[in-house]
């Protein structure tokens, strides 16, 4: 056992103070009421100086307190040697290297590895190292059994080369998950039954632990006992940093013109990390026709300024910032929002009549600066072409289908799209069984003997009804339906039910039909049938069935790096009718990447810049960029990681060698390892059960001999 | 109210035949209780006196005047003489006794489970107990450092009760000023009769004679009953100890083993002081420790009374 404070054993000393008392102490401390003291005359105070010390238990319990005390302020806790230099049984290592964009600073990322290379140096031949690096995520650069693989003295140079291989990412920093990678490595390595080694386990973190590393994947999970965490970390000379970041839609202005000359007003957010010395930047879009803008940030703070942008300009371009020291996360890409085509075929009877269904459909699909809807109509008995139907977001259905027509909607089904079936009539419930190939359903006309029905019983789970989840938004109980068609639910295989009537029968439920679904109405929106379609439900309702059958993502404006991104429909993996359509993402840097014909996520965002989708039409563009968070470049406070656990020496259990005087890491390393154990908890515990026990029992002790007193005194 | 010598020396045997312990005694709570215990077992030891009480007594006549009760007419005067007197008789009591009890702290001293106060409040009651039995007037006067509650001394129902809630009070007064209260006793009773001074007369005893002096040259019978704890004529305290004056509340750091002789002789030339004194104003002084069956402080009291060849014990039935 070894003590980070050992001045304060001084305090020991004063165990002689208690000895001493007990050994040379009055003999009186209690006071006798007597009804007059006109005869007496006042005694010298007696001291016995005894060979015989009295109470010897209450004199070992006040030793024992001043001993506790002494011994919490001097910071006890255990020492044995240091792992992964001991000679006998080899420990596991893991080096944790940062490579998140924050790295790209000055020298960070070679003083970063110079650290983990010093580390490789010292391990023995006994023990078990793996290199990972994190930045998002956690990679194995070199894992517990590639190490071992390797001869014991070419590991370390092995290593070595692995990581010179290596550079900073642009993504964001995920320490959480980069720890959790970490430990479970070790885990892993030590469920492994081969891996003879020590029970110790270190985590070797080389990172500069900057601020906008992201922890929240450690909340949900405890750090493993036994596993050791060190922090090497790397710091920046330049404290400036400096980030710019679009907030507004640079081309939201709905000015018709296409003249360049047209100026929006675009909103940009200018973050200077807490810490920085300088707080004048300027903002420049790249490019002729950029107009600077100056602008003061303080050290911490944020603000919002509002820059000229032309409207219809180039659709992608470049902001750039300047004043701060550090240029990795300078430059912010913007890229015009593409213009999504809605397709929507009606396959029914109906003409353009306010009486039908059609003419409500049309009128809920208005034509929008990102949405250009385009609203068909076809009937139920024709033949469709599955390569434009594979164009068509959603199929709505309100009629008996033909014969000709239930292949082509199939094959749609199959594409993992949705058809909207509204059941007109009893009779269109032998369609569902036509469509999904399984068990159909049956169906009657219900009687309402109120007049109309009311839908209960919603259920918000499914994303089309998920936006009225909010209780602002989720009464659904002033839709009157005036007709609908009872569903026997005995008939219904797999089908969810999504609303019901209020005679319990169910009003909207999705039945599975190949890799897409049916959405089945039991009634519809027509006058005749309900009031659904002057609802303000309505609209929502079918954009909803839309995006969710279209796979489209309204929500994201903004990708940044690493994040997947949703192709658009007219650039999706689809066939158009003359063959398939080559489609290549051209990156930043200039390379091609070749898209499968069904890929419809694009994950390759490794780099921010502009990124543009080449297929037979027109090309699109869009923009990833470097996280925020990343320009959080301040160091991350201490308490931080004290607050999850994460302090130097969490863990505890491994072992440590004599601490070499002056040297500043190995006193860091025993401060961790003390805070980790905090043995003085347990000295204060026991200095408080052991002033109780000695009160208690001077208490005890002491009204013995006042008792005596007084029956002497009676005597 | 008086006993005659016989009596006094039969009571005075009395002391072996049962007492109760003071502290079986004081373990009642109710004052009145105690006394009327004490009294009773105390006459039920007693021989039935001769003497049958006979409290109306002719003293003198008196010429009718109008407005007399024409109850106390001597007719037989006036079938001798054909004038009208009225028969005046004498007072119901001739005996008025004023009981000076000590209420300072250092009354509210105990080494026996009670107080030296409980005691003299006990003795006192009895006293009045029994004076009241025979008819006599009690009256009842605290004191400290100064007077405090002052009962005259009557023999009217429910006057005793009052006496008891006089006495029942706990010492409240602060050091034992003999000088003053006695001092505004003497002023205070002027109708000859009889005074028991109840104190442990533990305070310089400055100008007390003086006073009990005067008391005596009014005609006064005075009786003085000192209560003294055993702990405080022995002082058998055996550890050193931090002591407090309960009156001044002075700390006094004393070894009983080395004070105690001190102590013991200062206490002795207290108490000759007060003999002294007693015996030259012909004064009885009853030292009575807290130990001591409050029938044997009774039996002293009355022998003592006896031997003076007072007007005997009336009334005791």
């Amino acid at each position: 056992m070894r003590f980070l404070f050992p001045v304060f054993l001084v305090g020991v000393v004063v165990v002689a103070l208690p000895v001493v008392l007990h050994l040379l102490r009055r003999r009186t401390r209690k006071e006798v009421p007597f009804s007059t003291l006109m005869f007496l005359t006042a005694s010298a105070p007696r001291f016995d100086s005894r060979k015989r010390i009295e109470h010897k238990f209450l004199l070992a319990l006040r030793c024992l307190a001043i001993l506790l005390l002494a011994g919490a302020f001097a910071r006890p806790f255990f020492t044995r040697p240091m792992p992964f230099v001991s000679a006998g049984a080899g420990e596991r290592l893991v080096l944790l290297i940062d490579t998140s964009a924050s790295m790209r600073r000055e020298s960070l990322w070679a003083d970063a590895v110079a650290k983990a290379r010093a580390r490789l140096d010292e391990t023995g031949p006994a023990d078990r190292v793996a290199v990972l690096t994190f930045d998002r995520v956690a990679h194995t650069v070199m894992s517990f059994a590639d190490w071992v693989a390797v001869p014991p003295g070419e590991r370390a140079s092995a290593a070595a080369g692995r990581l010179a291989a290596l550079q900073p990412s642009w993504a964001a920093t995920d320490l959480g998950r980069g720890l959790l990678g970490a430990a479970e490595a070790i885990a892993d390595d030590r469920a492994d039954r081969k891996a003879v080694v020590g029970t110790a386990a270190e985590v070797v973190v080389c990172s500069d632990l900057q601020q906008g590393s992201r922890l929240e994947a450690l909340r949900a999970s405890d750090w493993p006992q036994g596993v050791e965490l060190t922090w090497d970390t790397v710091r920046a000379s330049g404290a400036t940093n400096a980030a710019v970041q679009v907030l507004s839609d640079p081309f939201a202005s709905e000015a018709d013109t296409a003249a360049e000359s047209v100026v929006a007003r675009l909103r940009v957010r200018v973050t200077n990390a807490t810490g920085g010395k300088a707080e004048r930047f300027t903002v420049v879009r790249e490019g002729a026709g950029g107009v600077p803008l100056s602008l003061d940030v303080p050290a911490g703070a944020t603000r919002v300024v509002p820059l000229p942008w032309p409207a219809n300009g180039a659709p992608g371009q470049t902001l750039m910032l300047s004043g701060d020291d550090h240029d990795f996360d300078n430059r912010f890409f913007v890229a015009a929002p593409a213009v999504v085509p809605t397709i929507v075929v009606y396959v029914g009877n109906d003409g353009d009549d306010p009486k039908g269904a059609l003419f409500y459909l049309r009128r809920a699909f208005p034509a929008t600066r990102l949405r250009r809807p385009e609203i068909g109509s076809r009937p139920p008995d024709q033949a469709m072409d599955p390569r434009q139907s594979a164009l068509t977001q959603l199929f709505v259905v309100n009629a008996p289908l033909g014969t000709a027509a239930i292949a082509g909607l199939r094959a749609y089904l199959d594409l993992g799209r949705t058809i909207l079936l509204v059941l007109n009539s009893p009779q269109a419930a032998a369609d569902v069984a036509r469509l999904t190939g399984g068990a159909g359903l049956t169906a009657v006309e219900a009687q309402e003997p109120d007049g109309y029905a009311i839908l209960t019983q919603i259920d918000f789970g499914h994303s089309a009804l998920a936006p009225f989840a909010d209780a602002r938004y989720a009464d659904f109980t002033k839709i009157r339906f005036w007709k609908h068609r009872r569903i026997d639910e005995n008939t219904m295989t797999g089908a969810r039910v999504l609303a019901r009537f209020d005679d319990g029968s169910p009003a909207w439920l999705t039945v599975p039909a190949g890799k897409g679904q049916l959405f089945v109405m039991a009634s519809g929106w027509h006058p005749a049938d309900s009031q659904l379609a002057l609802s303000s439900k309505f609209v929502p309702l079918l954009h909803g069935l839309v995006e969710s059958s279209a796979g489209l993502y309204s929500g994201q404006s903004q990708y940044f790096v690493g994040d997947p991104v949703l192709l658009l429909a007219n650039a999706a993996g689809s066939s158009t009718g003359d063959g398939p359509v080559s489609r290549r993402v051209r990156k930043p840097d200039g390379f091609t990447v070749a898209l499968a014909p069904d890929t419809v996520v694009f994950t390759d965002t490794d780099a921010p810049g502009l990124y543009t989708v080449e297929s037979a039409g027109t090309p699109h563009t869009f923009a990833v960029n470097l996280a925020p968070s990343e320009s959080a470049t301040a160091p991350m406070p201490p308490e931080e990681l004290d607050r999850l656990g994460l302090a130097a020496g969490r863990g505890g259990t491994a072992d440590v060698h004599a601490p070499r005087p002056g040297d500043t890491a190995t006193v860091t390393f025993l401060a961790g390892l003390e805070s980790g154990q905090k043995l003085w908890r347990w000295a204060i515990l026991g200095l408080l059960i052991v002033l109780v026990t000695e009160t208690w029992l001077a208490g005890l002790l002491g009204r013995k001999p006042a008792r005596q007193a007084d029956e002497g005194a009676a005597s | 109210m008086a006993v005659t010598r016989t009596q006094a020396a039969s009571m005075s045997t009395a002391g072996g035949r049962g007492l109760i312990d003071p502290v079986a005694l004081m373990k009642i709570r109710s004052l009145e209780l105690r006394a009327r215990l004490v009294v009773e077992g105390f006459l039920r030891g007693l021989h039935r006196s001769p003497y049958h009480g006979f409290s109306v007594e002719f003293t003198e006549y008196r010429a009718y005047a109008p407005g007399d009760d024409i109850r106390f007419v001597d007719w037989r005067l006036y079938a001798r003489t054909d004038r009208h007197y009225i028969k005046k008789f004498e007072d119901e009591t001739n005996l008025r006794c004023h009981l000076l009890v000590d209420h300072s702290r250092s009354m509210a001293y105990g080494s026996r489970g009670y107080t030296k106060a409980t005691y003299a409040a006990t003795l006192a009651a009895t006293l009045a107990q029994f004076l009241f039995g025979q008819g006599d007037a009690v009256g009842v006067v605290t004191f400290a450092d100064r007077l405090g509650e002052y009962l005259p001394a009557r023999n009217r129902p429910g006057h005793l009760r009052r006496l008891f809630l006089t006495l029942e009070r706990a010492p409240d007064g602060q050091a034992t000023n003999l000088d003053k209260p006695m001092a505004a006793v003497a002023g205070l009773l002027r109708r000859r009769g009889m005074v028991v001074l109840v104190s442990d007369l533990l305070a310089p005893l400055a100008s007390l004679d003086r006073h009990l002096g005067a008391l005596r040259a009014f005609g006064h019978e005075v009786v003085l009953f000192q209560i003294l704890d055993p702990a405080e004529l022995t002082f058998s305290f055996e550890a050193p100890a931090l002591f407090r004056d309960l009156e001044s509340g002075r700390n006094l750091f004393i070894d009983p083993g080395a004070v105690r002789a001190r102590y013991q002789a200062g206490l002795t030339a207290h108490l000759d002081a007060i003999r002294g004194f007693c015996r030259r104003l012909g004064i009885a002084h009853h030292l009575v420790p807290t130990d001591q069956p409050i029938e044997s402080a009774l039996l002293a009291f009355l022998g003592e009374r006896g031997r003076k060849g007072g007007k005997g014990l009336r009334g005791a039935r």
